[in-house]
């Protein structure tokens, strides 16, 4: 009897020293390490998009709801650094291997080499503690093997996005500004092909020139930091970078379709019609607002609403789909997939400090900002009092917003942390986006099609029907490609260093400065754009090599 | 041991060099005292970090550190040179330094000089406190203006109108780009770099000036042979310091300049490197590439103090 009891006095004591080593966490029948006082004490480091989210009434909303689902206390300190600022300082940052516990991330495949070597969490060894990020992973083209390192490594949560809409709509460099009150006034449309664009750009520099309309130059650009070509390379079914072209992987800016498409420039050029400081105006937005420029092909697409709001009652700004060619369909950028994924261009991210104490607790809370109870909320705000359901069906935002200017309801959403106005990423950076959420609060913009003529819409819907399946790029449903971390890191490279060189030398053929004509010209380009990165051909043939072509039946759009 | 023998051994320690090297320390204890704090800097922050120059002949892998990375020998070096736009760079780099070093070096002696021959002195600090000013302008803000005065519609171009000259986008491309960069640079260093000269012209003894009055010296006269003798000493030691930096130019300045007309045409030595090494992760071939620039620039302050002594050897500063 003594000897029973004793036995399971032991037992007892032996589960009570159990019990103080582990704690129970959100996922039932696993063993979280027990934390001092309850309390998860970590540092982030994220970054701002021109809103501090730190104090907002969703990042509160955002722990306390955080810390229920944990079921302990977080003592966060916050480290928040402007984007741009973020971006440029985070290669030093990870090689001086000066990280946070948790980090927001953007240099895409250069983290591999810092996983690799101990100094980022490998996530793969933590699956356990996941329950909503893989339905993010499995919803992307190859699912786990799209993501994961040969290794079978992963270092990223990979920043995701809910395509509740199921519409492939795009925002930039996928419709033409055209001034729609000069076009109406005078009986033209926007062109729907190359030649009906060059023929239009002509008869709106004769209007020019007669002195019939008041303007200065007829194409602009949208910004002097965009590369003016990258409005028509999907005219052109061309790429501004490495892209998949739908055959293989190719460096776009040395493409005979990229040399076409500088040729054609350089001929709108030399008649007069692109204001000559295309690359070079800071101020571009004044000259759209102030109507001294009557189209503008390389844009973002929200850009018309801000110049409709800010210029005369007279002047209308409006977008149309580019123009085709005998390519075909032009493609447009960065079209969406559909439902829950990450996205074909996996740069951006969270990272996690291989070093930090509570791995679990750590991956565990990341896993759950990609759980709709946190990605919801923070997209749309609180329930009755930022939105509500509509007979609709569908969620709408209060008059606490919408009954303010257009051009004021994206700053009144950030300053309350609702993610939608994109100037807010509250939680850790990235919360997974909403299709539906960035629609919802702005205004429609005025458009036109062959089939409606002109209308209003809205560019993340109308890229969507205008385009139709056939303006979905292959880069944006590229296949996999299964490549060392040393040639992943080198790609990231080549892209950085030889973008820069291609941007610089092909305003020269635009200009004329460069003949674009001549071939041997064209060939020390070529050389030129190669010789930026060691082993330009290396680094692109291994990118074929690694490309899994099955994994391109995983879209279906 | 004879007395000899004795006297030849206090003899030997008294030559021995580090024991004199210690002794002299400790009768100096309170300078070394002094010394102690800089020093330490100058270790901890300069040389410390010199380790780090493995890396441009290796081929370095940040997650594993200086000393587990692969040795490449001079990899770095080569890809530096492999690339169509190396002698470009390097050119580029050379021209913005010399003529920066040939417009913007005499400008604050003349504008001292100038300065020392007023004889009002609230006309004197008026001009000194004017041409100061431009000096505590952020870099950023003088690109801005540089900006907007330099586009088709701005102010230089107004200017140009004036003289019935056409309107140029003064920003594209590399026209104006020396103009613009040589010119600034004047205007904002100017009045500062003037401060140094003007102080050492403050200790000529006035008695000089007396005696060459007396002597029917005219005022280019005077300042021939007193007051350009008096800053000749200053004149020197900044031209030899300035020669050491004709690699390395206002890398900020110059980024700022670029744009998409332009970028590869301006790019100097700095900018190549911030844009490999750091933009795009190569820090092993930026850092190969700017130890390159070190060296050359050690050449080349060796190489003024050499043509300084051979000159005159009390002004040259080894």
């Amino acid at each position: 009897m003594k000897k029973l009891l004793a036995l399971a006095i032991a037992l007892l004591l032996a589960m009570g020293c159990m019990s103080a080593f582990a704690a129970d966490g959100p996922i039932e029948g696993l063993d979280y390490p027990d934390l001092p006082d309850n309390t998860l004490k970590i540092t982030v480091s994220t970054a701002n998009f021109g809103t501090d989210q730190v104090n907002t009434k969703m990042m509160k909303l955002w722990q306390e709801k955080m810390e229920e689902y944990l079921g302990i206390k977080l003592d966060i300190t916050w480290t928040t650094i402007p984007w741009d600022d973020f971006r440029s300082n985070e290669s030093v940052k990870l090689a001086a291997k000066d990280l946070a516990d948790v980090n927001t991330y953007s240099q895409g495949d250069l983290v591999n080499q810092y996983g690799a070597e101990g100094v980022v969490l490998n996530l793969n060894d933590y699956l356990d503690y996941m329950v909503y990020y893989p339905t993010f992973v499995e919803g992307n083209v190859g699912g786990w093997d799209g993501i994961n390192n040969l290794d079978g490594s992963s270092y990223v949560f990979w920043d995701g996005y809910d395509n509740d809409v199921n519409l492939a709509g795009a925002q930039s460099f996928a419709a033409y500004a055209y001034r729609f009150d000069v076009l109406q006034e005078y009986g033209l449309e926007p062109a729907t092909t190359w030649e009906e664009f060059k023929d239009l750009c002509a008869d709106l520099q004769a209007l020019i020139d007669s002195g019939e309309v008041d303007a200065d130059y007829v194409l602009h650009n949208g910004a002097s930091w965009m590369a003016f070509y990258r409005g028509f390379v999907g005219t052109f079914h061309t790429w501004d970078t490495l892209y998949w072209n739908g055959e293989e992987w190719a460096f776009g800016p040395i493409e005979d379709n990229f040399r076409e498409m500088l040729t054609e420039l350089h001929e709108l050029y030399e008649l007069g019609y692109i204001n000559s400081e295309f690359q070079t105006d800071e101020s571009a937005d004044d000259e759209a607002e102030n109507a001294r420029i009557l189209c503008v092909p390389t844009l973002w697409a929200g850009s018309v609403q801000t110049w409709n709001a800010q210029s005369d009652e007279d002047v209308v700004w409006g977008l149309a789909y580019l123009p085709s060619s005998e390519h075909g369909t032009a493609w447009k950028w960065g079209s969406k997939i559909t439902g829950k994924n990450l996205g074909t261009n996996l740069q951006m991210g969270i990272i996690v400090n291989a070093e930090t104490e509570y791995p679990e607790w750590i991956v565990s809370m990341i896993d759950y900002q990609y759980s709709p109870d946190i990605y919801l909320m923070l997209n749309w705000g609180v329930e009755g009092e930022d939105w509500y359901l509509g007979d609709d069906g569908l969620r709408h935002y209060t008059d606490k917003f919408m009954a303010q200017p257009v051009s004021d309801r994206a700053q009144l959403l950030a300053d309350e942390g609702i993610m939608s106005s994109a100037s807010a990423r509250t939680g850790i950076a990235f919360v997974p986006q909403i299709f539906s959420t960035i629609a919802a609060y702005g205004d429609t913009e005025p458009w036109w099609s062959p089939e409606k003529g002109y209308y209003e819409g809205h560019y993340w819907y109308e890229t969507a029907f205008n385009g139709g399946v056939e303006s979905i790029s292959p880069y944006d449903r590229a296949p996999i490609v299964n490549v060392s971390d040393e040639t992943k890191t080198a790609r990231a490279a080549l892209k950085s260093a030889c973008e820069s060189y291609a941007k610089t030398e092909s305003v020269k053929f635009i200009t004329g400065e460069l003949d674009i004509t001549d071939d041997a010209v064209w060939a020390a380009y070529v050389e030129g754009v190669k010789s930026q990165y060691k082993g330009f051909d290396d680094i692109i043939a291994a990118q074929n090599e690694g490309t899994d072509l099955e994994s391109l039946s995983m879209y279906h759009d | 041991m004879t007395g000899t023998a004795s006297t030849k051994l206090i003899g030997k320690r008294r030559q021995n060099p580090i024991l004199r090297f210690f002794t002299l320390l400790y009768k100096q204890r309170t300078l070394v005292a002094l010394c102690i704090l800089p020093m330490a800097l100058v270790f901890v922050f300069s040389y410390g970090p010199m380790y780090g120059v493995l890396i441009a002949f290796k081929n370095y892998n940040a997650g594993k550190g200086v000393w587990r990375s692969q040795w490449t020998g001079f990899g770095n070096f080569q890809w530096f040179f492999e690339n169509v736009n190396s002698v470009q760079i390097i050119l580029q780099t050379l021209k913005v330094g010399v003529l920066s070093l040939i417009f913007t070096y005499p400008m604050p002696i003349i504008l001292a000089l100038s300065l020392n021959e007023v004889a009002k002195k609230g006309f004197k600090r008026t001009v000194q406190s004017i041409s100061y000013i431009p000096h505590f302008i952020s870099v950023v803000v003088i690109c801005t203006m540089l900006n907007e005065f330099g586009s088709v519609n701005g102010l230089f171009n107004d200017v140009r109108a004036l003289f019935g000259l056409d309107r140029v986008n003064m920003n594209a491309g590399t026209n104006y780009f020396m103009l613009f960069y040589i010119g600034s640079a004047i205007w904002q260093g100017a009045g500062w770099g003037s401060i140094i000269y003007l102080s050492a012209l403050s200790n000529v003894d006035t008695s000089l000036y007396d005696v060459a009055n007396i002597d029917g010296a005219n005022r280019f006269q005077k300042i021939r042979h007193i007051a350009l003798p008096a800053i000749l000493p200053t004149t020197t030691i900044v031209l030899i310091l300035n020669s050491g930096n004709i690699l390395s130019q206002d890398f900020t300045k110059i980024l700022l300049m670029m744009n998409n007309t332009n970028r590869m045409d301006l790019e100097v030595i700095s900018t190549y490197v911030y844009r490999i090494g750091i933009v795009t992760g190569e820090f092993d071939h930026g850092t190969a590439v700017n130890l390159l620039v070190s060296l050359v620039s050690l050449i080349l302050v060796l190489t003024t103090n050499r043509i300084v002594k051979s000159i005159d050897p009390e002004q040259a500063m080894f």
